[in-house]
């Protein structure tokens, strides 16, 4: 299996008072779902943002299927903030519009079809949609990319449970197989059955990255009662 | 990807665009019917106060329009590349360098829009379409009482060139504060503070750069040759050397939002902060 990212040395502060990651090192490779877990503050957003190219790193390495962060790695880079961020004043075909000129990877059809299933009209003003549908178009838009990587940050965070099943469901029926996943969350009883790999961040380091079910296997516990347990304070 | 780049701009922004100039063109026709009612005999005085006042406000929305040039374009850089519409623009597959390019021709398409739009406004406010020709008369007639007679065809170019340089003036503007608020969020802390702190900085370099170049072109030499080219084109019609003087002022405004917009695609390729 192929390394779609490869992290080496980062290190990353805001401001000379906070450094969040000292020197980070972080391989992960192709074809997984992987929850990136750990408490508030823990670094899961900056690296997520940094692997967007949101955020600069103060050093080190980062590469995205063998690429430094630039155009080239976004074009294959599919990222779901925890914040909408669409122009409000936009229409829904507007939107998909806009993906379909600028990544390649963008399957409008399917973007269509997901928008028909949840009743969205695509002629209307996204200002006009409620916050639940604005949150599911940002996340149809994301999915619907066939990308190499997909960043997803806090998904399923501040939804109620149905819609953190569709949410779920959407991400699990449009990925592709060979493509990887990175979900950031502390709400992992909702993911954990769909996770490959885990990696635990704690204060900036990674203390802990292994295959889900080797890790079941070997604490005899969920990956929730495990992560409980890790971050006890 | 610049031609997708501009496009994302236009769809972006047409709303605004069309609400200042939609509304401008709107005010100058009340301002045209209420204006021709005025004149008519059967209005009375109060009416004709009202129509004064709103006269009034007029002038000053005329003016509003040339300051929400600059307004609106860097509230929209804000939203676009800052707040939360920047966690999308930075993700395009685009190079900076291209995103800050399709904006400038973006921004420089609004300014010649307004361009077009303001004097047409003006036009419609004041029911007369030869409003700009009796400019040219108005300052033909001042010249000729200083005891000089120049071409019209020459007012007419030194009255476009300024023309051009008050709109190039707003798109400088305009640069200078994307590319401050840019710098003002590399850092973590105090965002604001530095963003107006980097346009103090930005307005004393582009000072000092001018004073340099005036005592550069004071140098006798240079002076001299700077002379002899002027003469050569304009004779001694000074007329005509201010339309060299403000072309050249003109090509330095351009040059100068050309390495006000590299500044600002380098502070964001290397100093991106979307915290």
């Amino acid at each position: 299996m192929s390394n779609i990212v490869q992290i080496s040395g980062v290190r990353k502060g805001y401001g000379i008072s906070k450094t969040v990651f000292e020197e980070l090192n972080l391989t992960l490779e192709s074809g997984k779902i992987i929850g990136l877990l750990g408490p508030n503050g823990s670094g899961k957003t900056t690296l997520i943002k940094m692997l967007a190219g949101l955020l600069r790193n103060d050093a080190g390495e980062i590469l995205i299927d063998g690429m430094e962060i630039g155009a080239q790695t976004k074009a294959i880079v599919s990222y779901l903030p925890e914040r909408t961020y669409f122009n409000e004043y936009l229409t829904v075909k507007n939107l998909i519009g806009m993906f379909e000129d600028f990544y390649e990877d963008f399957d409008s059809e399917r973007a269509y079809k997901m928008m028909e299933l949840l009743d969205i009209n695509p002629n209307m003003v996204l200002k006009k949609l409620s916050k639940g549908n604005k949150e599911k178009v940002q996340l149809i838009m994301v999915m619907s990319r066939r990308a190499k990587l997909y960043l997803l940050d806090e998904p399923i965070a501040g939804v109620d449970p149905a819609a953190r099943d569709y949410i779920m469901q959407t991400i699990l029926t449009n990925y592709d197989e060979n493509s990887t996943i990175l979900i950031s969350t502390h709400l992992i009883q909702d993911i954990e059955n769909i996770l490959d790999e885990v990696i635990f961040v704690k204060d900036g380091r990674i203390v802990c990255q292994e295959n889900a079910d080797e890790l079941r296997q070997k604490k005899g516990q969920s990956i929730d009662e495990i992560f409980r347990e890790v971050f006890r304070c | 990807m610049l031609g997708k780049t501009i496009k994302n701009e236009f769809v972006n922004r047409w709303r605004q665009v069309a609400a200042i100039f939609g509304g401008f063109i709107t005010f100058s026709l009340i301002v045209l019917v209420l204006g021709k009612l005025s004149q008519s005999v059967i209005v009375n005085s109060y009416f004709k106060n009202l129509v004064l006042i709103i006269d009034g406000i007029y002038m000053f929305a005329s003016i509003g329009v040339i300051i929400a040039l600059m307004i609106m374009p860097f509230g929209d850089f804000r939203t676009r590349f800052y707040k939360d519409e920047g966690y999308l623009t930075h993700t395009l597959p685009v190079k900076t360098s291209t995103l800050v390019t399709g904006r400038m021709i973006c921004d420089l398409c609004m300014v010649i829009l307004a361009a077009v739009i303001w004097p047409l406004g003006i036009c419609i406010a004041t029911g007369k379409a030869n409003i700009y020709s009796q400019l040219v008369d108005n300052a033909l007639w001042g010249i000729k009482i200083l005891g000089n007679t120049v071409d019209r065809a020459l007012v007419v170019g030194v009255m476009v060139q300024i023309f051009i340089f008050v709109f190039l003036g707003i798109l400088f503007t305009l640069w200078m504060l994307n590319a401050a608020y840019a710098f003002g969020h590399m850092f973590n802390r105090g965002k604001r503070v530095k963003s107006v702190a980097g346009f103090i900085g930005f307005a004393i370099i582009f000072e000092l750069v001018i004073m340099l170049l005036d005592k550069i072109t004071q140098i006798e030499a240079l002076e001299k040759a700077i002379d002899s080219i002027i003469q050569k084109i304009c004779g001694s019609n000074e007329v005509a050397t201010a339309i060299v003087v403000f072309g050249i002022l003109n090509i330095g405004m351009i040059v100068g939002v050309v390495l006000l917009a590299i500044v600002t695609a380098y502070i964001m390729k290397k100093h991106l902060n979307l915290e």
